[in-house]
């Protein structure tokens, strides 16, 4: 009885511990999938459209919010991602595929475009720590002129790239 | 035989009380975990400093995955939950609230109302929101919107709350103050949630 009970505590424990440690991938790993099945590509700027009720990649996505994604794969090399200036609130934001935030960084900070060069690994503004994770740009938008200035500037200024070797 | 079927149902329970106790523990089950997302508590409102930093706990991290993906870090954001009304019962579609507060310590606020799948409500009254540009301060200082399924239509702010089941609240703070960021209980100003009434109530 002593074995069987032995047993279920370190299996138990075990499948307990495994879980909890990939659950945060698992949902990063979603969200990467639904990105990547409306034809979302790695490494390239992708700008979502204003949030509402049809918004479902992501839980509680932000409606005063106007978000633009990059898919970041470092598995080649560091990659460059730039928010461009608008003159309201915009930041850039780097998470890992363990979905930490490993930065955030916003126009109250940085005069002009937001630009930051990331890899997995050192050598670069941030170290993601990991080769897959997501760029996000957020703005602030909560009328529809702000909303049509913004649109037009992330479309024009934007970027995300990997960097020639 | 005997043997073999007494491992295998240990190890099958082993298996589902793993993976059932982590589901649990992270919240990706449906009954709310106790204690997570609970290390701050301000008149009903409750939020986790390491929500989004490397320092959160692996119970913190996967309950963020779940209710809160790419969640940022709180220098740059904090996120306040609330899922009941100022007399501790538990938000709901078919009620009326009055959402009301003061102007909190931050460069930007909302209050966002989230269905009970964790989406904005499916409705397409384009009402999921109140913040910081759109809140009309009245003269005491305090500003008000409308919580319910149906536009009030008195010209009081409306945030609806039509298909959204068993709802809760996010509330916002982009940059805030440092006071705010560490000592919250003092600090920071909360909204309060009254509940006028709900369908099928006598009046």
């Amino acid at each position: 009885m002593i074995r069987y009970l032995a047993v279920f505590i370190l299996v138990a424990a075990g499948i307990h511990a495994a879980s909890v440690w990939y659950l945060p991938r698992l949902a990063m790993k979603t969200a990467m999938e639904r990105f990547a099945e409306s034809g979302i590509a790695a490494n390239i700027i992708a700008h979502v459209p204003p949030t509402d009720e049809t918004s479902r990649r992501v839980v509680r996505p932000s409606p005063d919010l106007l978000y633009s994604v990059c898919m970041l794969d470092l598995s080649e090399g560091p990659v460059h991602v730039r928010a461009a200036d608008w003159g309201g609130y915009v930041s850039l934001s780097l998470f890992a595929a363990n979905t930490d935030n490993i930065a955030a960084v916003n126009d109250s900070r940085i005069e002009g475009d937001i630009g930051l060069t990331i890899a997995n690994g050192d050598g670069a503004d941030v170290d993601l720590g990991s080769a897959r994770g997501i760029a996000i740009i957020r703005r602030l938008v909560t009328d529809s002129e702000t909303l049509a200035r913004a649109d037009t500037v992330r479309r024009q200024g934007d970027n995300c790239e990997r960097i020639a070797p | 035989m005997g043997t073999l079927i007494r491992w295998l149902v240990t190890l099958v329970l082993a298996i589902f009380t793993g993976l059932g106790s982590a589901l649990f523990m992270s919240g990706w089950l449906t009954v709310n975990p106790p204690g997570l997302f609970r290390t701050i508590e301000v008149d009903g409102w409750t939020s986790d400093p390491a929500i989004g930093s490397p320092a959160a706990g692996p119970y913190t991290r996967a309950y963020v995955a779940r209710r809160g993906l790419l969640g940022l870090r709180r220098e740059e954001a904090t996120y306040y939950l609330r899922i009941e009304d100022d007399a501790g019962r538990r938000l709901r579609e078919d009620c009326a609230y009055v959402l009301e507060g003061e102007v909190p310590d931050a460069r930007w606020w909302s209050v966002t109302l989230y269905a009970d799948d964790y989406y904005l409500a499916q409705n397409d009254d384009d009402a999921h929101s109140i913040d910081m540009t759109r809140a009309l301060i009245d003269t005491d200082g305090v500003w008000r919107a409308a919580i319910q399924p149906a536009d009030p239509g008195d010209g009081s702010f409306w945030i609806s709350s039509r298909n959204a089941g068993q709802f809760d609240l996010i509330y916002r703070l982009y940059n805030a103050s440092p006071a705010v960021l560490e000592t919250p209980e003092t600090a920071l100003v909360t909204p309060r949630i009254i509940r006028l009434g709900c369908l099928g109530e006598a009046s």
